[in-house]
C-alpha cells in the first residue's frame, strides 16, 4: 500500500509573522516618511555621484592638463633655459597658435609641473636646513608657514601682474598663464639654494645676482608671449608699451624673489 | 493530530518504499536491522547510518589543512602581509592589488606612523593627517592630469591604497628612530634611503598600471617629495 504524501509542517510557523501583520507594526512602530526621507537622500546622493564624476571627467579633459603635458625631455630643456637663459637668443614667442599647448615641441610654452616642483622643493629644502641646524623647534608648523609665505608672495604677484596687464590694454590674458610664468622663480630658488648648500655660502651673492638676472631675461622674454597673443587677436591696435610692460614685469619677479629669499 | 514525519513520503511520492511490515508506513532498514516506526523523527536515514558505519565515514579534513582565518573567510591580515611584503622586496605585484586595491593595510600604516612617534613624546597625528591628504589631493590630480593624454583616469581610493603602502618604509625609520637618534649624518643617509625605497617601489607600481611611457622620472620625483615630507617629520 502506498503511503500517503503527507505534507510536513514546520514546527516552526508560529515565529513566521504574516505579511499583514507586518505592515501593521512598521506603520504601529516605524515612521514611513522616514523611509520616503532615506529613499530620496540615496536619490539625491546618486544625483551628486553622477555630477561628481562627470564633472571630474570633464575637468582631467579639459585644458588645464595640456599645463601638465610633459616629458622627461621638456623638462631638461626647460630647466636649462630658465637657469641660462641667454643661450636661447631670439624671439621667443610662439609662431602658431597650436604651439601653445604642444609642451613636447616647443619649450617655451607654458607649463605647470615645473612651478609646482619648484615650490615644494624650495619648502623641503628650507625646512631640511632649519631642522639640521636645530633653528626650529617645531619642524612641520615651519613647513607650512613656509608653504603659505610662498603662495601669498606668488598670488600677490599674479595680481599685481593681471592689473597691469589690464592696465596696459591686455584683458583677455589668461591666470593661468600668468600663474605658470611668474612660479618659474620656484626652479631658480631650489637650484640657489642647493649651490649655498654646496659650497657653504662661499658665492652666494654671486649665484644671488646670477640667478636673479636669469629670473627677469625669462621672465621678460615669456611675458611677451602672453603680450603677443592679445596682438594677433588685435591686429590694428600697435602695442608701443610692449617692452615697458614686459619690463616692469621682470622687475617685480625681481622683488618678489628678493621678497622670498628674504621672509624664508 | 501532530504530522507524520516519514522521509519517503516527501522525496519522491513514485519511489517506493524499502520494506515495511505490518504497518505499511514503517521503513526497515536492513543494513541497521532496524524498523523506523511511523512518527520517528528520523529526517536524515544517510547520516544516522554513517554513526554506526564507521567504515562509510568519509575523512574529515584535519585542522592544519584550511586556517581558521581562511575558514572564516578573513584574508585581511595575509592581504595585507602579502602587499607589504611586495612593497618592501620589490616583487611582483598580483594583479588583484592592482585591479582592486584595499584601504584596510595603508589605514594600518597611517595609524602607526601616528602613534609611533608618541613613544619618543612627539604628538604629529595632525602634521602627518593633514600633509598626508594635502599631498595625496595634489598627486591624485597630478597623476591624473599627466595621464589623462593617454585616456587613461585613477581613482581616488587606488591612489591613497598604493600611496599608503608605500608609508611601510617610513613605519621601519620611524621604528628605528625609537631606539636611535637618527639626527646625524647615519639618519640622513638612512632616511634619504627610505625616502628612495619608498619611491622606487610605489613608482613601479604606478609604471605597471599607467603604463607611463617617457614620465616615470615625472611621477617619482613628487613622489619622492611626498615621502621626503614623512621622513621630515619622522627624523625631527
Amino acid at each position: 500500500m502506498k503511503p500517503e504524501q503527507i505534507a510536513t509542517v514546520d514546527p516552526f510557523d508560529f515565529i513566521m509573522i504574516p505579511t499583514d501583520q507586518n505592515q501593521q507594526l512598521q506603520f504601529k512602530f516605524g515612521n514611513p516618511l522616514l523611509e520616503e526621507s532615506a529613499s530620496t537622500i540615496s536619490k539625491k546622493i546618486g544625483d551628486f555621484e553622477g555630477k561628481y564624476y562627470s564633472f571630474i571627467t570633464s575637468l582631467f579633459s579639459s585644458q588645464y592638463r595640456l599645463y601638465f603635458d610633459v616629458d622627461n625631455q621638456y623638462i631638461l630643456r626647460k630647466l636649462t633655459l630658465l637657469h641660462a637663459p641667454i643661450i636661447y637668443k631670439g624671439d621667443w614667442t610662439l609662431n602658431d597658435e597650436s604651439q601653445k599647448f604642444s609642451q613636447t615641441k616647443n619649450i617655451h610654452s607654458l607649463d605647470l609641473y615645473l612651478p609646482l616642483m619648484g615650490l615644494i622643493t624650495l619648502v623641503l629644502l628650507r625646512c631640511l636646513n632649519a631642522a639640521i641646524s636645530n633653528a626650529i623647534q617645531y619642524t612641520s608648523i615651519y613647513m607650512i608657514n613656509t608653504f603659505w609665505k610662498c603662495l601669498l608672495v606668488s598670488a600677490i604677484e599674479v595680481v599685481i601682474t593681471r592689473i597691469l596687464f589690464c592696465l596696459f590694454g591686455n584683458f583677455k590674458v589668461t591666470i593661468i598663464d600668468l600663474i605658470s610664468t611668474s612660479n618659474y622663480k620656484y626652479c631658480n630658488l631650489s637650484t640657489l639654494y642647493i649651490f649655498n648648500l654646496i659650497t657653504f655660502h662661499i658665492f652666494s651673492a654671486v649665484a644671488t645676482i646670477y640667478i636673479l638676472f636669469s629670473q627677469a631675461i625669462f621672465v621678460y622674454k615669456s611675458s611677451q608671449i602672453c603680450i603677443e597673443k592679445h596682438d594677433q587677436n588685435n591686429q590694428e591696435h600697435e602695442n608701443s608699451f610692449e617692452p615697458t610692460l614686459a619690463f616692469i614685469i621682470s622687475m617685480l619677479q625681481i622683488t618678489c624673489s628678493c621678497v622670498l629669499l628674504y621672509v624664508l | 493530530m501532530q504530522p507524520l514525519k516519514n522521509p519517503f513520503g516527501i522525496i519522491d511520492p513514485n519511489e517506493k518504499p524499502k520494506q515495511y511490515q505490518n504497518n505499511p508506513f514503517d521503513i526497515q532498514n536492513e543494513e541497521l536491522n532496524e524498523t523506523i516506526k511511523l512518527g520517528d523523527n528520523v529526517v536524515y536515514q544517510e547520516e544516522k547510518q554513517l554513526l554506526f558505519d564507521q567504515s562509510k565515514q568519509q575523512p574529515l579534513e584535519t585542522v592544519e589543512d584550511i586556517s581558521l582565518l581562511e575558514d572564516l573567510d578573513i584574508t585581511s591580515p595575509l592581504l595585507i602581509k602579502s602587499r607589504i611584503m611586495s612593497v618592501l622586496f620589490f616583487q611582483k605585484c598580483d594583479s588583484e592589488y592592482l585591479e582592486d586595491p584595499d584601504l584596510s593595510g595603508p589605514l594600518l600604516i597611517v595609524v602607526s606612523l601616528g602613534l609611533l612617534p608618541l613613544f619618543t613624546g612627539r604628538v604629529h597625528f595632525n602634521f602627518i593627517y593633514g600633509i598626508g591628504v594635502w599631498g595625496w589631493l595634489l598627486l591624485y590630480f597630478l597623476m591624473n592630469f599627466m595621464i589623462q593624454q593617454q585616456g587613461k583616469q585613477i581613482e581616488f581610493y587606488k591612489i591613497l591604497s598604493y600611496l599608503g603602502y608605500g608609508l611601510s618604509q617610513i613605519v621601519i625609520l620611524s621604528i628605528l628612530s625609537l631606539f636611535k637618534e637618527l639626527n646625524n649624518s647615519f639618519g640622513y643617509a638612512l632616511a634619504i634611503t627610505c625616502a628612495i625605497w619608498s619611491t622606487a617601489s610605489v613608482s613601479k607600481t604606478f609604471d605597471t598600471i599607467l603604463g607611463l611611457q617617457h614620465r616615470r622620472f615625472l611621477i617619482a620625483y613628487p613622489l619622492f617629495l611626498f615621502y621626503c615630507t614623512f621622513v621630515i617629520i619622522t627624523i625631527f
